[in-house]
């Protein structure tokens, strides 16, 4: 299996693990969509700006001495999107309604996010 | 980061040793132009509102100072690594100072067309060409520098301020870009 179909599986599998989830973004740092089940009229801004969350979150997390980043939650009114660093030049972004199960939805995507770093590095 | 924003340059129209000689073999003459050409940009930006505002009350002397000793340590040469870090430098000077590009380019303009006139006037046809040649692939150069050493500078400060690299901001820029192409089309500007 090539790593992009491994990277194909790891999003089917969150999709159907936590049925919450409406969109999951494998996105480069650069801002490039690598795996995705976004509309692909989204998916070229939802991946800039995952990859701009997770710089923003590092530095964050960086100047006010919070550790390791672990994860980003943008909430708005009809839902949020929760980023988390997929290996060193990688990041995983999922799309879920605000007022759903959130415990499982992050436990699964963070361990989704392990997932794609053992396969991007 | 200097080299390497000239070697952006085609070779063959950089700025190169043969324009540095021309420049240094005709500085007599070049020379003789400064007070013109001192006089003549200062009264150029005083004379505009706008590039006006830069400057405090007491400054005119000072800053015609300045563009004295740059307009000699030039045609003095040497053009090595110093001469363009430091063109870099001052670049990096007057946008502290909120002179941005476009006022810099527009009195590189007047430079150009101050010294060509007189270069054509005062010099012999073929040494008057070669100056020309000389101080336009100089101006490209500089400004080559300013505007490259700031766009590169300001990725480095946002990186460190917002975490996000200078590829990922090019690509937000350019996702704005593409919208704003399309509209363009669709209106018929573009
Ligand atoms: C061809 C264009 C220009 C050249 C070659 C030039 C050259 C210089 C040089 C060599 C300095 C001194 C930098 C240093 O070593 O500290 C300087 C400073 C300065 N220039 Fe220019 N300049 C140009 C255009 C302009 C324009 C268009 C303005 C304003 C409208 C301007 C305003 C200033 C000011 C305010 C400073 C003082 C900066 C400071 O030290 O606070 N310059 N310029």
């Amino acid at each position: 299996m090539s790593k992009q179909d491994d990277l194909n599986k790891i999003t089917k599998e969150l999709r159907m693990n936590v049925p919450d989830i409406s969109g999951v973004m494998i996105a480069s740092d650069e801002g490039l969509s690598i795996a995705t089940d976004f509309a692909e009229e989204d998916a070229v801004r939802v991946a800039a700006v995952s990859a701009a969350a997770s710089g923003l979150g590092n530095r964050i997390s960086q100047n006010a001495s919070l550790g390791e980043p672990e994860e980003v939650m943008v909430k708005g009114r009809d839902g949020l999107l929760l980023i988390y660093l997929a290996g060193d030049n990688s990041v995983l972004a999922v799309r879920a309604p605000s007022r759903g199960n959130l415990g499982l939805v992050r436990l699964e995507a963070s361990s989704a996010a392990q997932e794609v770093r053992k396969v991007l590095g | 980061m200097t080299n390497e924003i000239i070697e952006q340059i085609p070779e063959c129209v950089r700025f190169n040793d043969e324009d540095a000689q021309a420049l240094i073999r005709n500085k007599d003459v070049l020379l003789t132009l400064e007070d013109g050409l001192v006089e003549g940009f200062y009264n150029s930006v005083y004379s505009y509102s706008v590039t006006r505002a830069v400057f405090t009350d007491d400054e005119r002397a000072a800053r015609e100072q300045t563009l004295r000793d740059w307009y000699r340590r030039t045609l003095n040469g040497p053009f090595d690594d110093a001469y363009w870090q430091w063109q870099t430098f001052v670049g990096l000077v007057h946008i502290k100072r909120k002179v941005n590009n476009a006022m810099v380019s527009g009195m590189w303009g007047w430079i150009l067309t101050y010294l060509s006139s007189n270069a054509l006037e005062h010099l012999e046809a073929n040494e008057a060409k070669a100056v020309i040649k000389a101080l336009h692939s100089l101006q490209a150069a500089v400004m080559a520098l300013i505007s490259e050493s700031y766009q590169r500078n300001m990725f480095v400060a946002v990186d460190k301020a917002s975490g996000i690299k200078e590829a990922l901001l090019m690509r937000l820029v350019n996702i704005e870009i593409d919208g704003m192409l399309d509209d363009a089309r669709a209106n018929g500007t573009g």
